[in-house]
C-alpha cells in the first residue's frame, strides 16, 4: 500500500464510518473500482483497518467526553446500588443492553458472515439494500409525524436518547449485527432503530454514536498489537488513523447539526445510486 | 431494569447469577482455547475476543442479578 493509498483509506474510513453509508462497504468497493493492487489478505491489512477504527472511536470519545464521564460513573453507581436514579445511570444501562447482545453475536458469527459476503459485488448489493433500509425507516417515521407544522416542531414531538425503552435499545443494539455485511451501515441501522423507537433524528444519531464507541473500540483494540510484531510502516498507519479520527470528528459534528431538521433520505438515495452504479461497474 | 423498593424476584436474580457463572466459565475455556466452537482460527492458542465478550456478558448478568433481586422497602 502506498502512502497516498493509506492516507486515502484513513480519510475514507473516518468520513464514512459515522455517515449512514457503510464505511466497510466503501472500503471493499472503492479499492476494487480504482484497481488498487494492495492485498486485502495481507496480515497487516486487518490491523491497519482496526487502527483506523480506533481513530474513529477516539474522535467519538473526545466529542462526547462529558457524557462518557457521566455514563461510566453512572454505570458503577447503578450497578452497585441495583437501581437507576439518574439520567446518566439510565443511559449507562441502555448502552450496556444495546452493546452486549450485538457484541456476543458479533464475536461468534462475524467471521462466518464476513467470509460469505466479502466480495466487492456483494458489497454493492448490500449498499443498495442499505439505501432501502434508510428510506424505509424515513417512510415509517413520516407516518407518525404531525402534518402542517415546521420540521423543528415536528422533531420536538419525539423523544430524547435517554428516554428510549430498554427493549428498543436492545433491538437497536442487536441490529448492529447487520453491519457485518459490507455495505450495510452500522450507524444507519442504529439510527433507523432509534427513529422507529420514537427518537428525534438528532437524538437517534447521538444514541448511535454513543452505542458505536464501545463496540468500535473493543472490537479493534485486540487487533492493533499485531502491527507491532510485523514490518508494517507504523508511522504511516498512525498518520492514517489520526486522519481517520479528524474526519470522523468533523463528520460527527456535521451530522449532529444536520439532523436538527435533516432526514436520512439523501443518504438513502446516495446508497441506492452508488450501490447500483458499483454493481454495474464491477461486472 | 428499574424496580421499586420491595419489588423484584429472587428466582430471576439467581437465574442471572447462574448465567453469569456459565459466561465466566466459557470465557476461561475460550481464553485457553479448550473450546473452539464458532472461532475464526481453530488452531489459535487462545481466543481473547470471545473470552472478553463473554466476560462482559458475565458482568452484565451480575448487574442484571443485582437489579432483579428484591430490595428492602
Amino acid at each position: 500500500m502506498t502512502t497516498w493509498q493509506a492516507l486515502f483509506m484513513g480519510l475514507l474510513q473516518g468520513a464514512t464510518e459515522l455517515f449512514p453509508v457503510s464505511s466497510l462497504g466503501h472500503a471493499v468497493i472503492l479499492p476494487s473500482l480504482l484497481h488498487w493492487t494492495f492485498r486485502q489478505s495481507d496480515p497487516t491489512f486487518l490491523p491497519f483497518l482496526a487502527l483506523l477504527h480506533l481513530g474513529t472511536a477516539a474522535a467519538l470519545l473526545i466529542l462526547y467526553w462529558r457524557e462518557w464521564v457521566g455514563i461510566v460513573r453512572g454505570f458503577f453507581t447503578a450497578a452497585v446500588r441495583g437501581r437507576i436514579e439518574t439520567a446518566d445511570e439510565r443511559m449507562a444501562m441502555l448502552l450496556l443492553i444495546g452493546t452486549v447482545p450485538g457484541a456476543l453475536v458479533g464475536a461468534f458469527f462475524k467471521g462466518q458472515i464476513a467470509v460469505l459476503f466479502s466480495s466487492a459485488r456483494a458489497a454493492s448489493v448490500f449498499l443498495f439494500c442499505n439505501g432501502l433500509i434508510l428510506l424505509g425507516a424515513e417512510m415509517l417515521r413520516r407516518r407518525s409525524e404531525r402534518r402542517g407544522v415546521g420540521r423543528t416542531e415536528q422533531e420536538m414531538a419525539f423523544k430524547e436518547a435517554g428516554q428510549i425503552t430498554f427493549r428498543a435499545a436492545a433491538i437497536t443494539g442487536l441490529s448492529q449485527v447487520l453491519a457485518f455485511l459490507p455495505g450495510i451501515s452500522r450507524s444507519g441501522v442504529t439510527m433507523c432503530g432509534g427513529l422507529i423507537a420514537g427518537l428525534r433524528h438528532q437524538e437517534a444519531a447521538k444514541f448511535s454514536f454513543l452505542l458505536a464507541t464501545p463496540i468500535i473500540a473493543g472490537a479493534n483494540l485486540l487487533e492493533v498489537p499485531q502491527l507491532f510484531h510485523s514490518s508494517a510502516p507504523l508511522g504511516l498507519y498512525t498518520a492514517s488513523a489520526v486522519l481517520s479520527g479528524v474526519a470522523a470528528y468533523v463528520s460527527a459534528r456535521f451530522l449532529i447539526r444536520y439532523f436538527r431538521s435533516g432526514r436520512l433520505d439523501p443518504y438513502g438515495v446516495y446508497c441506492l445510486l452508488a450501490g447500483a452504479l458499483a454493481f454495474v461497474l464491477l461486472r | 431494569m428499574q424496580n421499586t423498593p420491595g419489588s423484584g424476584s429472587y428466582a430471576l436474580s439467581v437465574l442471572f447469577v447462574l448465567a453469569a457463572l456459565v459466561c465466566a466459565v466459557l470465557a476461561v475455556l475460550y481464553y485457553f482455547a479448550i473450546v473452539h466452537v464458532l472461532v475464526s482460527d481453530p488452531h489459535a492458542h487462545n481466543h481473547p475476543t470471545h473470552a472478553i465478550v463473554l466476560l462482559v456478558a458475565a458482568v452484565a448478568c451480575l448487574v442484571a442479578a443485582n437489579f432483579a433481586r428484591p430490595k428492602p422497602a
